[in-house]
């Protein structure tokens, strides 16, 4: 499938938002995210000769955001990823964050009384759709310290919703 | 229709151990909503509200993200913004390629040719040099039993002399040509022989051999110092061939 300039600009051009909120929830910063959606705009451009069937553009610009964001995740330093140490040491500690002046869901409320690591590694999973394999990838665990961390967080998190109902 | 509920609590199953895809999530969420209230035990409405309510939650967390302002002209730039740039300037800048392509090339040819030319001259010269060098000459003079030596050859200063009969020979003489050195090691550089008349055969042979042995040793030299020139030569074939190809392709 060859991609048209009028077909970028009216289909895949208006992605570009829900593609840099994906890519803002996997790399939390504004500038990676903007580097993110950039990086896949223009591979989706520069091989618009040799594309696939696109069905669903939307989804396919959402997935090509997913991987661009994950190569500028991986790339970073490991300082900035979780610690193998750190995560299962800290998954239970429980610390009270709360947004100031901001009326947050349930869900939200919990999840911030939940570890930074298990935190992130729910966010990933819920809110960016990141598989296992991803959330290793952005975070530079292992496959099984994401998967401990994510069956935590879950079990954590129904036992708060359940008690606050 | 019924729900599953083997299915759904073999999602749930796995999905408290993190071991569930993204579309097995949905999936079961999903499922969930597709059955009736009255279909579901407290458990799993308690399940379907959790989910729900995580599912709303990323929803609402996406939309409070707030988009760059710039961010939509900034990727047209980096994508069609730039292909048009491209596109109006392609021709000249085709042609402006090209052409300047043409230029190093024949500008390469003709610094090539006279690399080599220099080099092959400057060899030429050295080879040269070297014949304008003092040379032995020796030249036998049939019958001539006399031992020659020159009158000047004692006024020459920096004679080296490499051989000298010490008898006197009959059966052959030559004359000898003493020739002047200037330079202090000319007996390694130059192929000054003196030879003076023999007297012994033997001798004769003695110096012969030594002659010969240092012509030897000046040939190889030569052929030692113009190995690099030969290589370089084959290098600047190998440059002209390179050359050759990209005027060709620049001509295509």
């Amino acid at each position: 499938m060859t991609i048209t300039e009028q077909f970028f600009r009216n289909k895949i051009m208006p992605c570009h938002k829900a593609m840099y909120r994906l890519a803002y929830m996997i790399l939390e910063n504004e500038d990676d995210a903007s580097d993110a959606v950039q990086m896949a705009m223009t591979r989706i451009w520069e091989h618009r000769d040799s594309m696939p069937e696109i069905g669903n553009p939307r989804a396919y610009c959402i997935s090509a955001a997913r991987y661009a964001a994950i190569d500028i995740a991986r790339g970073r330093k490991p300082s900035d990823r979780l610690s193998e140490a750190d995560a299962l040491a800290a998954s239970d500690s429980m610390d009270e964050r709360l947004e100031k002046g901001q009326e947050l869901s349930t869900v939200k409320r919990i999840m911030r009384q939940l570890p930074e690591n298990q935190q992130r590694v729910l966010s990933l999973s819920a809110f960016s759709e990141c598989s296992n394999t991803e959330i290793a990838r952005i975070t530079g665990l292992s496959d099984a310290n994401v998967r401990t961390l994510l069956s935590r967080a879950r079990t954590k998190l129904k036992l708060l919703y359940s008690q606050q109902q | 229709m019924k729900p599953d509920f083997t299915l759904i609590n073999d999602y749930l199953r796995r999905y408290y151990e993190g071991n569930t895809t993204p579309a097995e999530n949905a999936m079961l969420l999903s499922m969930l909503e597709a059955a009736d209230d009255s279909e579901l035990t407290p458990e799993l409405r308690m399940e379907r509200e959790i989910l729900r309510a995580v599912c709303d939650s990323g929803m609402e967390l996406q939309s409070e993200i707030d988009i760059p302002d710039g961010l939509e002209q900034r990727l047209l730039d980096a994508t069609i913004g730039e292909a048009s740039a491209e596109t109006a300037a392609s021709p000249r800048r085709r042609h402006a390629s090209g052409f300047l392509y043409r230029l190093i090339a024949a500008a390469a040819v003709v610094v090539l040719v006279l690399g080599i030319s220099w080099r092959f001259f400057s060899s030429r010269t050295d080879a040269g040099s070297q014949v304008e060098r003092p040379v032995l000459v020796a030249e036998s003079a049939e019958g001539d039993s006399s031992a020659v030596t020159d009158a000047g050859a004692a006024a020459l200063p920096e004679e080296h002399l490499i051989a000298e009969a010490t008898t006197a020979s009959k059966t052959s003489s030559v004359t000898v040509r003493p020739v002047a050195v200037t330079n202090a090691d000319a007996e390694a550089e130059c192929s000054t022989i003196m030879i003076t008349e023999q007297a012994d055969s033997l001798e004769a042979m003695r110096v012969t051999l030594l002659a010969l042995q240092t012509i030897d040793r000046a040939m190889n030299k030569v052929g030692a110092e113009l190995a690099p020139a030969a290589k370089s030569i084959e290098e600047s074939n190998r440059q002209i061939e390179n050359t050759a190809q990209i005027i060709k392709n620049s001509l295509i």
